[in-house]
């Protein structure tokens, strides 16, 4: 028994077809990855359409003139593809990177710096704590590189390399189990939803 | 052994996998606090409370964030909780509908527009959380996911802007994420949140719940299936827990054969 839906076949079709190049490349494969590619541009422009570009200039036909602005802004992007104007394309950039380095600035610095340096002063009175301290401590030594990296520096430093390895190994794990699970979806749709294998 | 061909993994892994899912073994699953104290912050929340959830992922996501997007609507509907879903990634819109679809019809008492709305994707990333800070409808172009006028939805003659929000969940896959919801909605105006991440994405975000700006984290479909036990409605996170540990199981096992291989080389070698 399987699903009568034709879209589940379609999707049952890509998802083998796209698994098929961890086996070896083929047209099938290359052809699901193209019409992926395709799809994925032309959701992000349909939907950036519906969402916001209609309804702002549908607010432009009511009166809000002030949303032309913006409008000629973002559409000076495009001229960078005339050669004699190209430069204008600069004005939307700079525009962009001002706003962004100014929210960077007035927001990120207190929550996702100082917060962060704040959290890590911590009473020594648990292992986890003194794990903690020691870990940051001991991976800022290792970065300090004007200082020759010998005797307590040198220890430290070392100590800071293991504990940036462990870092690292959990980052990987995490990779892995998000890999999997990413896996595991796939072959839970094509049991439970096309092939009604699994309830 | 070294030399294993990869796709001979790759096969072991698929057996593996299919097996665990025909035949469940139901292997223990404890919950860890982490997901205690996210579901326990929810569930505090009293009636009449407003839950804001921000979709911040796209398909990829689907697998590992959808099971507890779910489980969290289903919590917070049980508890008349009104929640207002809305995301900086493009398939915000239709990642939320995807959870109304399986959901909408468990609850024939709760209507669209008064006890939870869908407003979906609209761009600007951190700069559409700036602004709907100050006025929801402005940010959203008063326009919702459905195609409905926003400022015509009872559920927005309260829920004015963010600043209404009782709590925040931001399901995040990356950027835009978790850093922006903390930086403009959670420390600003104290409000509380917690996030449902993707594996990849859990040791970028345990440095915010050892801070406290996080109050506990729903980790991957693990945390997803702990989070389906505590709403008592085990499904697919939960269902996939078996074939996820016995594909670590394969992966432990090749990863071992092959330093063991590895060791064995250098020794021969000398």
């Amino acid at each position: 028994m399987v699903t009568s839906d034709p879209w589940l076949w379609v999707a049952a079709f890509f998802t083998i077809s796209l698994y098929t190049v961890a086996f070896k490349d083929n047209p099938v494969y290359r052809f699901s990855e193209s019409v992926y590619i395709g799809v994925a541009a032309g959701y992000m422009v349909t939907a950036n359409w519906f969402n916001w570009i209609k309804p702002n200039l549908e607010l432009i036909g009511k009166g809000r003139y002030l949303l032309i602005v913006p409008f000629i802004l973002g559409l000076l992007i495009y001229t960078r593809y005339i050669k004699s104007i190209s430069w204008m394309s600069r004005i939307a950039i700079a525009f962009n990177l001002g706003v962004g380095s100014g929210l960077i600035l007035s927001k990120d610095f207190k929550p996702l710096f100082v917060t962060q340096i704040i959290s890590t002063f911590r009473p020594l009175n648990n292992f986890n704590n003194i794990l903690l301290v020691l870990g940051v401590i001991t991976s800022l030594v290792y970065f300090l590189f004007t200082i020759e990296q010998k005797g307590v520096i040198g220890y430290g430093a070392r100590v800071g390399r293991w504990v940036m390895m462990l870092a690292l190994g959990a980052a990987f794990g995490s990779t892995v189990m998000a890999r999997v699970s990413l896996f595991l979806g796939r072959v839970q749709f094509l049991m439970t939803e096309w092939l009604f294998l699994v309830k | 052994m070294g030399n294993v061909d990869r796709r001979i993994i790759y096969v072991v892994m698929i057996l593996v996998v299919v097996y665990a899912f025909v035949k469940p073994m139901g292997l223990p699953i404890t919950i860890s606090q982490h997901t205690k104290n996210a579901y326990n912050a929810i569930d505090s929340l009293p009636a009449g409370s407003t839950l804001v959830i921000g979709f911040d992922f796209s398909a990829g996501g689907i697998p590992e964030l959808e099971p507890a997007a779910k489980a969290i609507f289903y919590q917070c509907m049980k508890n008349n909780v009104k929640i207002v879903m809305m995301g900086m990634w493009v398939m915000a819109g239709d990642m939320a509908e995807r959870v109304l679809t399986e959901m909408e019809p468990l609850f024939p008492n709760k209507t669209y527009g008064v006890d939870y709305v869908n407003i979906g994707y609209k761009p600007g990333n951190a700069l559409l959380l700036e602004r709907a800070v100050d006025d929801i409808i402005g940010a959203a172009l008063d326009i919702d996911h459905r195609g409905n006028k926003m400022s015509t939805l009872p559920i927005f003659q309260e829920f004015k802007s963010l600043k209404d929000a009782d709590f925040w969940v931001c399901l995040s896959t990356g950027n835009p994420g978790v850093p922006d919801w903390i930086k403009i909605v959670g420390d600003p105006l104290k409000i509380p949140g917690t996030t449902d991440v993707v594996s990849v994405s859990i040791p970028e975000n345990m440095p915010f719940v050892q801070s406290g700006q996080l109050t506990g984290i729903i980790q991957g479909m693990r945390g997803a299936s702990e989070y389906e036990l505590l709403v008592n409605r085990p499904g697919r996170a939960v269902a996939g827990m078996d074939a996820q540990s016995l594909s670590h199981v394969v992966i432990l096992l090749f990863i071992a054969l092959g330093n063991i291989s590895f060791l064995m080389g250098k020794k021969k070698t000398g």
